[in-house]
C-alpha cells in the first residue's frame, strides 16, 4: 500500500512515516503544496495524509484538485485547528475523514486502514488475523468460524488492536478512540479493563487465543 | 450646512409662498362679498333717485344717499364700490357697498352716492381670517413631515447600517454622506470607532487560531515521539515508568490549551452559527453517549424531560453546556448515588448526590476542581458559565440535602 504524507513538519512527518513503516506501507513524503501538487498528479496512491497548515497553500485544495481529477485515493486530513467548520469543509470537500493534532499515531493508523479498507473493497470485505475473523460492515466476529457476540465498543476495541497489531497501545490512546473527548481518565481505564475483560473472556469461550498483552504500566499489545 | 439651517430653508420657502396664496385668496374673497340682492337694491335706489331728482323733487342726503352738486366737468362713471365709516352712534365700522355716479339733471351735475350697508362682513373676514390661520398652521404641519423626512432620512437609514453591522462579518460600515454637519460628524466618529474594534477583534481572533497552531504543533511532536519510544522492543519496565508521566502530562497540557482556546472563542463571540436548539433531544443523545459510565458505576438515573422552549443560539455550544453539565453530574457523584435530570418549559436542572467537595461560590470559577480530581482540568463549569453568560441564561448552584443542584433557567 502506497501512502503519501503532506505534512510542512519534518518532526511530525518523521514519526508518522517510521510508525506506518513499520507496519508495512510504503510512504512518501512531501512538505510543501507545490510538491504535492507534483506528486498527486504524477503517481497513483492508496492513501493521501494531508495537513491542511501548509507554507505555501492549504490541505484543502489539494483534496479539491484531487477530487477534481476523479483520484481513487483515499484522503484523510490533518489540523491543528480545533474548529468544527474545518472538520465539515474537509468532509464536504470529499475528504474520507479527518484528524486533529495532536493526534494518537496508532489512531491514526487505525483510520488510515480503515479507510483503505472502504475504498478497496466496495464489497465484502473481511478482517483475518488468525483464527478470527471480522466482518466490519455486519459488525460480525467468528472465532473458529463461531459468531462471538461483541458490543460496539469491544467490537470497536478489537478492530483498533487489530490495526495496531504487534504495537504497545496505551490506555489513554484506546481511551480516545473509544470515546472520544466525552470520557474523563480515571473513569475510562476502569471502562477499558472491563471491555477488554469482556473480549477476552468471549474469544477465549469459543477456542480462541487471548492476542491482548497487558505492558506493565503502559498500556495492551495485540499480538 | 447645519441641521437647524437645513430646516429653517424648508421653512422660508413655503411659508411666505402659503402666505402669498392665502392672501391673494383671501383679497379676492372679501372682496367679491357680496350679499345677494345688494346690488339690485342700488340700482333700483339710484332709478328712484334719479326719477325723483328728474321730478323735481328734493331728496335729503342720509346715511344711504348722498346728493351733491358739483361742477359741469366733473364726470364719474358709475362705479361699483365698497365703503366704510366709522359710525360714531354705533361706536364701530360699517361697511356698505356704494354706487357712486355723476349724471346731469335738469342742467345740473349732481354727484349722487348710493349706499346699502353689509352686513356680516366682520364674520367674512374673521372666517377668511381663521381659512388663511388653519391653512397656514396645515401648511407648517405638512412641511414639517416633510422636511423632517427628507432631512432625517438619511440619519435612519444610516441608523439602521449600524444596527445590522455585524463585526465578525462586514467589513466595513458603510455611511452614506449627506450635507448636514452633524450627521457627518457624527458618521465619522461611529465610522473610527467601528474600524478599531473590529481591528481589535480580528487581531484577537488571530491570536487564538495562532495560539491553538503554535501550541499544538510542539506537543503533537512530543506525544508522536513518546508513542513510537513506548514502541521500543528494548524497553525496560523503569524506562516505561519515566515515559508514561511525561505523555499524560502532554495530554493534559493539550487539552488545557484545547480549553481555554474555546473560552476565549466564546468571550469574543466566534461561534456565529446559531439554530434553534430543543434542549429534550440534546440532552437524550449525550445521555446515550454517558450511559456505559452510569451503569458502569451504578448510578440511579432519574430523568424527567418535558418539552421545553427551544434556544436559538450555536448547536456546538449548547453540545458542551449539556455534557459539562452531566460529565459534571456523573463524575462527582457519590457510589450508586443519584443523577437527576428535569426539563420543562423554560428550566433545566441537573443534579446529583454526593458530598460537599468545594465552596459553593468558587464552583464556577476556572481552574477550581472537586477532590480526587487531579486529572481533571477545571475549566467545565468555567466554560458553561460562560456559554450561559453569551446568551443570557440564567445559572444557579446550590449545595442542598447531600445534593449539587445546577438550575439553567432560559
Amino acid at each position: 500500500m502506497k501512502i503519501l504524507l503532506v505534512e510542512d513538519d519534518e518532526t511530525i512527518a518523521d514519526s508518522i512515516m517510521v510508525y506506518l513503516r513499520d507496519d508495512g506501507f510504503i510512504c512518501e513524503f512531501a512538505s510543501t503544496f507545490t510538491d504535492a501538487e507534483e506528486k498527486i498528479h504524477t503517481y497513483e496512491y492508496d492513501l493521501i495524509i494531508v495537513d491542511i497548515m501548509l507554507p505555501d497553500g492549504t490541505g484543502f485544495e489539494l483534496v479539491k484538485q484531487l477530487k477534481q481529477a476523479k483520484s481513487k485515493s483515499g484522503i484523510i486530513v490533518i489540523s491543528a485547528r480545533d474548529g468544527v467548520n474545518d472538520k465539515i469543509l474537509g468532509l464536504d470537500l470529499g475528504a474520507d475523514d479527518y484528524v486533529t493534532k495532536p493526534f494518537h499515531l496508532a489512531e491514526l493508523n487505525a483510520r488510515i486502514k480503515s479507510v483503505i479498507r472502504r475504498r478497496n473493497f466496495d464489497g465484502d470485505n473481511e478482517i483475518i488475523f488468525r483464527e478470527i475473523k471480522i466482518n466490519p460492515d455486519s459488525l460480525q466476529v467468528t472465532v473458529n468460524g463461531k459468531l462471538i457476540e461483541l458490543t460496539k465498543k469491544e467490537h470497536d476495541l478489537l478492530m483498533y488492536f487489530i490495526a495496531n497489531k504487534g504495537r504497545v497501545l496505551t490506555k489513554e490512546s484506546i481511551a480516545e478512540h473509544l470515546w472520544g473527548d466525552n470520557i474523563d481518565e480515571a473513569d475510562s481505564f476502569d471502562f477499558i479493563y472491563t471491555h477488554i475483560k469482556n473480549v477476552r473472556k468471549k474469544i477465549v469461550e469459543q477456542g480462541g487465543v487471548d492476542y491482548i498483552k497487558t505492558v506493565y504500566g503502559m498500556g495492551y499489545k495485540f499480538g | 450646512m447645519k441641521l437647524l439651517t437645513k430646516l429653517q430653508r424648508y421653512y422660508i420657502a413655503f411659508t411666505p409662498i402659503t402666505l402669498i396664496v392665502c392672501g391673494i385668496a383671501g383679497y379676492f374673497i372679501i372682496n367679491n362679498f357680496r350679499p345677494s340682492g345688494s346690488e339690485r337694491r342700488l340700482y333700483f335706489h339710484k332709478a328712484k333717485v334719479l326719477a325723483d331728482l328728474r321730478s323735481g323733487k328734493i331728496v335729503a342726503s342720509d346715511n344711504h344717499v348722498e346728493i351733491l352738486e358739483v361742477e359741469a366737468n366733473l364726470k364719474i362713471v358709475e362705479q361699483l364700490s365698497h365703503s366704510a365709516t366709522y359710525e360714531e352712534y354705533k361706536g364701530q365700522l360699517m361697511h356698505y357697498r356704494q354706487l357712486q355716479f355723476t349724471e346731469f339733471i335738469n342742467g345740473r351735475n349732481y354727484k349722487i352716492t348710493i349706499r346699502n350697508p353689509i352686513h356680516g362682513l366682520a364674520e367674512v373676514i374673521s372666517k377668511a381670517m381663521l381659512g388663511v390661520f388653519l391653512i397656514l398652521v396645515a401648511t407648517v404641519f405638512f412641511t414639517n413631515i416633510w422636511a423632517t423626512k427628507k432631512i432625517w432620512s438619511p440619519f435612519y437609514h444610516n441608523l439602521t447600517k449600524m444596527k445590522h453591522y455585524n463585526l465578525s462579518h462586514d467589513e466595513q460600515l458603510d455611511l452614506t454622506k449627506t450635507d448636514i454637519d452633524e450627521f457627518n460628524e457624527l458618521n465619522q466618529v461611529v465610522d473610527k470607532m467601528t474600524r478599531k474594534i473590529r481591528k481589535d477583534y480580528l487581531s484577537l481572533k488571530e491570536f487564538t487560531e495562532n495560539a491553538s497552531h503554535e501550541i499544538q504543533t510542539p506537543l503533537a511532536i512530543i506525544k508522536s515521539r513518546l508513542e513510537l519510544l513506548l514502541q521500543s522492543e528494548s524497553l525496560s519496565e523503569e524506562q516505561a515508568k519515566l515515559i508514561k508521566p511525561a505523555n499524560d502530562a502532554a495530554t493534559k497540557l493539550s487539552r488545557l490549551n484545547r480549553a481555554l482556546l474555546l473560552l476565549t472563542k466564546i468571550e469574543n463571540k466566534q461561534f456565529e452559527h446559531e439554530e434553534q436548539i430543543n434542549f429534550k433531544t440534546l440532552i437524550e443523545r449525550q445521555l446515550g453517549e454517558l450511559v456505559e459510565l452510569i451503569n458502569l458505576k451504578q448510578i440511579k438515573l432519574e430523568k424527567h424531560l418535558a418539552d421545553s422552549k427551544c434556544i436559538y443560539m450555536s448547536p456546538e455550544l449548547a453540545d458542551i453546556l449539556v455534557r459539562n453539565l452531566l460529565k459534571n453530574a456523573v463524575k462527582y457523584v457519590d457510589k450508586q448515588g443519584t443523577v437527576k435530570i428535569d426539563l420543562r418549559d423554560s428550566q433545566l436542572e441537573i443534579s446529583n448526590s454526593g458530598p460537599l467537595t468545594t465552596s459553593p461560590d468558587q464552583v464556577f470559577e476556572r481552574f477550581k476542581k472537586g477532590k480526587g480530581s487531579q486529572n481533571s482540568l477545571g475549566l467545565g463549569l468555567a466554560i458553561v458559565k460562560q456559554i450561559c453568560e453569551l446568551y443570557e441564561l440564567q445559572i444557579k448552584y446550590t449545595y442542598q440535602d447531600n445534593n449539587h443542584i445546577f438550575q439553567i433557567s432560559f
